[in-house]
């Protein structure tokens, strides 16, 4: 089949999906975005019913060059990149951005790294309910963030920055979590409030209703994210988290550094940082949970679905009332591959996962030390391996 | 975790393709008629011509060759008046919602309509480039041509295949159109021109509907239309409800040949000659030899610009084919024309004394 040029052939978006590039393309000339699709696809040679994208043709079509297009559109690129680096769900970008790409809306697949952008200061990340991109102008310290966050991605690569990343966000979920405020002022729990009224203005009801979303309480602890991250991605103080006792305090005493801690709102329910420290530190990052799968029929997102816009709304309902914001964090499915990581009991509700990710009492100590012995025999001469540290896990008073 | 995507390979399909050709009815194909301006070579003297090897002067002569066989073509009256009542029309159309008014370039064949309609376009679409430096997406100008026994859906699809866009054969004529209307106003088309109109069959319904389907465009496109074709007014594209609608919108141009009956006309042929003389790069060619024979041009051709040009391209070939790098009653003798213009030529030309063409020869 002949594939000639298009008259305007719209330059692609950065990361953009190729199904959105070619439904921007198909609706800017009046063309069936069904039948442009079947031109420049393919089915797969597997025999099966997916269609993959062949990129002379695309080339063809659009008169760019296939390194030009494989730049913009990681689907295109050979050999693949590696898709675990990228979030499993294609999402909107930064409107500012997406205004010069005419044709529709712009559907990319951000790597995890992506939460900021940095030329128009908007938070982009991660995805929640299609909500325009919220503006950064008066909260510079999360623009900031995001430049630390890729000088993490530099020093430490992209797999220890993506588990350190939302670890630190499962932290400051549990920090948020309490109860009631924080009587000290200094308490970072203030600082992330003032945060979320810039981001979700509550002047009234309806206008904290409509600016209300998940993805925003995310950018107001992204800073103390960051300053957590970077001690949970160094090789350095992973080992403090799991040495001695001293060690450990040693940990405990920079994390409280950079965030309130440890937070005293009712200790015996757990201790989320402690858990970590005891069970995690050790182990190798964790993984995504999804990935996402190239040769995407659709380059649309998918509407909302009406299970997920009513627990949207209980979520905003609930955040005008009590300003609380730990519990939505750590509900969000961003977070949950490190809530429940994958060496944890396999809970059917997200309750379970998120009381196992706090524990510290004697029997889950018990249990660890049993791991560690049984890791240890297994690869004696690991010098990596933990050794003897059952003994300051079942006395540390971290909890 | 999902399932890792398959590996990707070339495809089959593609490797084997024709390589897309660009006739003058595609975007890629006007474009380069668009942009292709002949350069004239510059003559060598006698000293730097001797100074050349073989295989340089077969090259330089090779490219004269080219340039003389793709002689620009000269501003003919027809051409002037086509262009400048054109241009007046796409400034009045700019505005009007509706009834916008168009050209019908009609005449006999080999009277230059389609070199005036073409030259149009390339006047317009030049002149808008000039405006619009940096849009290089815009396409102001759409060159179609009417199929033979053209139907709605045949005619819509040669403005998609303008454009590029291609559709699956389930794809009625709605959808066609549709497709081109939007492409069209997003690319700012301000002209189109539909040339060989007299394909159109008014006496079929087939034909008839395609006559709508063209008053549709002009309708729903924000552009001027210019037609051309032969002998319009004859083939009754004027009568009828239809006729009386289209005359009421167009201004008609005749595209005539040239005239030979008085002073004024022989000087606008022999400056028309004389203005193809100018162009020639021929080494040995006096100036003014060719427009001395401008009433055996005449005779020859007509009075027909394709003629015309097909007649001095011609000559200049075989002259430097030969070497003698001037063209002459011989030589000009010596280029096959078209069948009207030889009959035309056994009719009007004058009887040759014997004595003459002994001299000659």
């Amino acid at each position: 089949m002949l594939v000639r040029r298009l008259p305007d052939p719209v330059p692609p978006a950065q990361h953009e999906v190729a199904a959105s590039y070619i439904g921007r393309l198909a609706t800017l000339h009046g063309l069936d975005i069904n039948d442009l699709w079947v031109q420049v696809t393919q089915r797969e040679q597997s025999g099966g019913m997916r269609r993959v994208i062949v990129p002379e043709r695309l080339a063809a079509l659009t008169g760019r060059t296939i390194h030009a297009l494989a730049g913009a559109l990681p689907e295109l690129r050979d050999p693949e990149p590696n898709w675990a680096m990228f979030r499993h769900q294609p999402q909107t970008g930064c409107h500012r951005c997406d205004s010069k790409h005419p044709g529709g809306k712009v559907t990319r697949l951000l790597p995890h790294h992506r939460y900021v952008c940095l030329r128009h200061r908007t938070w982009i990340g991660p995805p929640d309910v299609n909500q325009p991109a919220a503006d950064l102008s008066e909260i510079p310290a999360i623009v900031h963030s995001q430049r630390r966050h890729l000088r993490i991605l530099s020093r430490r690569g992209w797999a220890a920055t993506y588990d350190a990343v939302l670890t630190a966000f499962s932290f400051c979920g549990h920090i948020w979590d309490t109860p009631n405020p924080p009587e000290d002022r200094r308490h970072v729990w203030h600082t992330w409030d003032a945060r979320a009224r810039a981001l979700i203005p509550d002047d009234d009801e309806s206008t904290a209703f409509r600016a209300y979303s998940t993805s925003k309480l995310f950018a107001a602890v992204y800073p103390e994210a960051i300053d957590l991250a970077v001690l949970i991605a160094a090789p350095y103080w992973r080992q403090r988290a799991n040495g001695t006792l001293i060690e450990q305090f040693q940990f405990l005493d920079e994390v409280s550094r950079r965030v309130s801690y440890p937070y005293t709102d009712k200790p015996e329910f757990g201790d989320a940082i402690a858990h970590w420290a005891i069970a995690d530190s050790w182990r190798p990052p964790s993984a995504p949970t999804n990935t996402y799968s190239p040769a995407r029929l659709r380059g649309l997102l998918p509407s909302l679905h009406a299970t997920q816009a009513r627990r949207h709304e209980q979520s905003a309902l609930w955040f005008s009332r009590k300003r609380k914001a730990g519990s939505p964090l750590l509900r969000h499915l961003h977070v949950r591959p490190v809530v429940d990581r994958a060496w944890a009991p396999d809970y059917e509700r997200t309750e379970g996962a998120i009381w196992h990710s706090k524990r510290t009492d004697q029997q889950f100590l018990d249990q660890i030390a049993r791991e560690i012995m049984k890791q240890t025999r297994r690869t004696p001469s690991d010098p990596a391996s933990p050794t003897d540290r059952s003994s300051p896990h079942t006395t540390s008073g971290l909890s | 975790m999902s399932k890792p995507s398959p590996s990707r390979t070339p495809d089959t399909d593609t490797a084997a393709e024709a390589p897309p050709d660009s006739p003058l009815t595609t975007k890629e194909g006007w474009r380069h008629f668009v942009e292709h301006e002949p350069v004239p070579p510059g003559l060598l003297s006698a000293a730097e011509w001797t100074a050349l090897s073989r295989r340089e002067r077969m090259r330089e002569d090779e490219r004269r060759r080219e340039y003389h066989a793709d002689l620009p073509m000269v501003n003919t009256p027809t051409i002037r008046k086509v262009i400048a009542t054109s241009r007046l029309l796409i400034q009045l159309n700019r505005n009007q919602i509706s009834a916008r008014r168009g050209v019908i370039l009609s005449g006999a064949s080999g009277t230059g309509k389609t070199t005036a309609l073409t030259q149009l376009g390339r006047a317009h679409e030049l002149a808008i480039r000039k405006r619009h430096p940096r849009d290089l997406s815009r396409l102001p100008v759409v060159y179609v041509t009417v199929p033979p026994a053209a139907t709605p859906k045949m005619l819509a699809m040669e403005f998609a295949r303008f454009f590029g866009l291609s559709f699956p054969t389930r794809a009625n004529v709605t959808d066609i159109v549709d497709a081109v209307c939007a492409t069209a106003a997003h690319v700012h088309v301000d002209l189109v021109l539909v040339d060989e109109l007299h394909n159109l069959n008014l006496a079929t319904r087939s034909g008839a509907e395609a006559s709508d389907q063209l008053k549709y465009f002009a309708e729903r496109l924000p552009a001027t239309f210019a037609y051309a074709g032969i002998d319009i007014e004859s083939r009754g594209l004027f009568a009828g409800t239809r006729g009386r609608q289209i005359a009421g919108r167009f201004v008609v141009i005749p595209a005539a040949p040239f005239s030979h009956a008085t002073d004024q006309d022989h000087d606008t042929w022999r400056a028309l000659v004389g203005t193809l003389e100018s162009m020639l790069r021929l080494h040995n060619h006096a100036p003014g030899t060719l427009t001395e024979l401008s009433e055996y041009v005449f005779h020859r051709t007509g009075g027909m610009i394709g003629s015309l040009s097909q007649l001095i391209r011609g000559a200049a070939v075989l002259a430097i084919e030969d070497e003698s790098e001037r063209i002459t009653e011989d030589l000009l003798a010596l280029v096959p024309i078209d069948f009207a213009a030889e009959q035309s030529e056994k009719l009007t030309a004058p009887a040759k004394p014997a004595s003459r063409r002994r001299r000659a020869a």
